[in-house]
Formats: structure tokens, C-alpha cells, sequence
């Protein structure tokens, strides 16, 4: 049996690219833009894991209810599954990108393990802003998702609070990813850079920043 | 007549025939770097350059320039190169009046093919819209706004955004108003852009959400 792999929503069809990146100005806007991603998904029987903000947890769970979604149930079947941060990206108080990389990777497999078609992954960053050790490896971070998630179908957003981030740093957010959501409408990115291009460039920006301080 | 090529390319793309564009940079650096082919080339093939400038950084901005291989003072001289101050622009009279600035805007456009320039390459910094005057809140609205005129001619825009300074709301709305960007050194045709007459009606229904939200406080 074929099974259905095409995801639409946010005004656009997702294509063989999956690591998205969403940019929202509020939670309403964030639950008004992927309602359609949340419910499709949990009407296809396909697994979500949602990886919030702790803070916004409870509302997190209310605005599924609204968007018709049996959260009690999706979560007691398993179906549904909300993780903090301190779990996920936070484990051990700090931000380690290899450990965080790897649990992406079992997040996704576990899912199709449980026999799910598709596991819909979608995580609040902004752990990224809390003052811990390694957060400030986030874009490194990010753009090496870029080699991990092209080996599954399974659709993976990140999602950022323009009113919390610094601009410079959703730039690179922006091209650290394929596709993107800006404005509630979904696009294919064309200023992604690859992830070979994007760590030599961390590497010139991180060698700049060294004779920088030497030469002061 | 030969028609003359005025195909224009820089930042590692080739602009078509829209030509509102807007450029994020982390630094004066790294916006010299970008630009330098836009700034020398227009210059070479004898193209009006306005530069609408951080008084602040006048002084640096021109020293740049002629680190491109500009002679600035013979450009300036001539009337090829002008490079004013915000107070001349858009902050005129100490507060953005958009429409007024609309209709000097198009004026420079206009400037440079009146003196016999085959077009004008318009760069202006965006900072003055962060200085604590009124009328800046109106910048979004302006700058979308400036897509019913942009078209009318050949000319090039760039709206300089330093991404150290704005916020990333005010980013990301500066990205949807404009049809071409340049994001890490590169320029693009823009997927983000929405028209203006959306856009407007975008902002207009984010009015009343603002207002009620500040009646609730």
C-alpha cells in the first residue's frame, strides 16, 4: 500500500525538503499559521512530538483542544507527545549539539518503530536565549540537522519568536534552513546554504573573531 | 540607436526588472564588501550614484568608496555622486512625513537620467527609521508603499538594513516589501514579497488589534 507522504499547509506543499523553519510574532499567529500541520497530521494518524517552551505548555495543549484535536487521548495513545526542553535540547542543564543531534534522530526513528507513517516534530527554540553553556551553538546546530533530516520523509519545524530573537541571528537561522514560513505562508528558501558551505563560513566568522582579539 | 545593455549585476545575481531591493548587513564592512561592484560599476558606466547616509558614518562611507576605486571628490564635483544625510532625506524638518518623502524620492530618481545619466543607483541606510523622531513608526508602510513608484523606472533601490540594530520583527516585515534581497552577501528574487496593495491591508488590520490591545492594558 502506498503510503501518503505529502504534507500541505501554511499556503504551500511541502516537497522533499523537511527541516522548516517558522517565524511568528505570537503564539497566536504560531497556532493560526500551523493549525492545518497540528490537526492534518493527527487526522492521518501520524505522530506528533512537540517539543515546547515549558512556560507555554498548558496553552500549548488549550489551543490544540480548539483546533479539534483529542489531546487527552492522542496523548495517552502515544500518538502525541510533548517533551520540555530541559529533556531534549537542555538535557544536563547545557546545549550539547551532538547529543541533541543524535536525540532528533531517535525522536524520528522511535516513531516510525511505533509504526507511524510520518512523525510531525515541532520545537519552540527558544531555549537558544536562556543563559546556559552551548546555546551559543545554535546555528552550528542547525545546520547540521541539514545532513541528519534528508535521510527521513518525517517534516521537522523550528519555530522563532521574532519579538524574543536578535535579527542578525534569524538571518542566519533563515538560511540555515531549506524551507521556510515567514508571514504564514510557506516557501522554498532560496537563501538556504548548504550545510558544507555554512560550517566553513561559522569557521571564517570564528577565525575573524580570533585576530579581531588579537589584534586588539 | 544601439540599445544599450543595462543589465546590472552584483552580490553574486543578476537583478531583473525589479529593482526595490534591500540589503541586510552585520557590518559597514561587510556592506562596502557586498556593494563595492554596484558602487564601481555604476560609476564606470557613468550612472548617477545617491547615497542617503548615517551623517555619523559620512565621513567612513566616502573613504570607503574610494577604497573602491572611486574618485570621490572628482564624482562629487561633477554631480555624479551625492551623498547626503538623513536631514536631507527622509528626516527633513526633524520627523518622517511620508509623503512628502515620497514625492522627493521619486525626484532623485528622476535626477539622475534629467542630467543626462543613464540612471540613478539610489542607496539609502535604513537606521534614521530607529532615531527617536515622529513618523518613523511609518517606515514598513513606506517602504511598501515605494512599490507603486520603484516600477515606473529603471533605477536601482537599495535599503541598507544594519542587522545589528533593527529588531527581527522589523526585519522580517522589511524583507516581505521588498520584490529582491541580499541576505549573507547574496541577492535574490524575494518569495517572501507580498504587493503592496496587500501589504497595506495588512498593516491596516494589525491597527485595530494594536489599538485594542492597548486599550485592554
Amino acid at each position: 500500500m502506498a503510503v501518503n507522504h505529502s504534507v500541505q499547509f501554511a499556503g504551500g506543499n511541502l516537497g522533499g525538503h523537511r527541516h522548516i523553519c517558522a517565524f511568528f510574532n505570537s503564539i497566536d499567529e504560531e497556532h493560526r499559521v500551523l493549525r492545518s500541520f497540528f490537526k492534518d497530521g493527527f487526522d492521518r494518524g501520524e505522530k506528533a512530538t512537540h517539543i515546547v517552551d515549558p512556560e507555554q505548555r498548558e496553552e500549548h495543549l488549550k489551543r490544540l483542544a480548539e483546533a479539534g484535536i483529542n489531546v487527552q487521548q492522542a496523548m495517552s495513545t502515544g500518538q502525541l507527545e510533548l517533551r520540555p526542553w530541559r529533556e531534549t535540547y537542555l538535557r544536563g542543564d547545557r546545549f550539547d549539539q551532538d547529543a541533541t543531534l543524535a536525540l532528533i534522530e531517535e525522536i524520528l526513528q522511535s516513531g516510525a518503530a511505533a509504526g507511524y507513517a510520518l512523525t510531525r516534530l515541532v520545537a519552540h527554540m527558544e531555549w537558544a536565549l536562556l543563559n546556559k553553556p552551548g546555546v551559543n551553538n545554535l546555528v552550528e546546530y542547525e545546520t547540521r540537522l541539514n545532513y541528519v533530516l534528508p535521510k527521513y520523509n518525517d517534516a521537522v519545524i523550528c519555530t522563532y519568536d521574532l519579538t524574543k530573537f536578535p535579527a542578525s541571528l534569524v538571518m542566519d537561522i533563515m538560511r540555515t534552513h531549506p524551507v521556510v514560513i515567514i508571514g504564514g505562508i510557506l516557501q522554498e528558501n532560496p537563501f538556504y546554504v548548504p550545510p558544507d558551505q555554512f560550517l566553513r563560513e561559522i569557521r571564517e566568522r570564528q577565525s575573524d573573531r580570533k585576530s579581531a582579539a588579537t589584534a586588539n | 540607436m544601439a540599445i544599450e545593455s543595462r543589465s546590472v549585476e552584483f552580490a553574486g545575481g543578476s537583478l531583473g526588472g525589479q529593482r526595490h531591493i534591500c540589503a541586510f548587513f552585520n557590518s559597514a564592512e561587510e556592506e562596502h564588501r557586498v556593494l563595492r561592484s554596484f558602487f564601481k560599476d555604476g560609476f564606470d558606466r557613468g550612472d548617477k550614484a545617491f547615497h542617503l547616509v548615517d551623517p555619523k558614518r559620512r565621513e567612513e562611507h566616502l573613504k570607503r568608496l574610494a577604497g573602491a576605486g572611486i574618485n570621490v571628490q572628482e564624482a562629487m564635483n561633477r554631480g555624479q555622486l551625492e551623498v547626503r544625510p538623513w536631514q536631507d532625506g527622509p528626516l527633513r524638518g526633524g520627523r518622517l512625513d511620508q509623503e512628502t518623502w515620497m514625492v522627493s524620492f521619486e525626484k532623485v530618481l528622476q535626477s539622475g537620467p534629467a542630467a543626462g545619466y543613464a540612471q540613478t543607483r539610489f542607496l539609502a541606510h535604513m537606521e534614521w527609521a530607529l532615531e527617536d523622531l515622529p513618523g518613523v513608526e511609518d517606515l514598513i508602510e513606506f517602504e511598501t508603499r515605494v512599490n507603486y513608484v520603484v516600477p515606473k523606472y529603471d533605477d536601482i533601490v537599495i535599503c541598507a538594513y544594519d542587522l545589528s540594530k533593527f529588531s527581527a520583527s522589523v526585519v522580517m516585515d522589511a524583507l516581505r516589501t521588498h520584490p529582491v534581497v541580499i541576505i549573507g552577501g547574496i541577492l535574490q528574487e524575494n518569495p517572501f514579497f507580498i504587493p503592496p496593495d496587500q501589504f497595506l491591508l495588512e498593516i491596516k488590520e494589525r491597527r485595530p488589534a494594536r489599538k485594542s490591545a492597548g486599550a485592554a492594558n
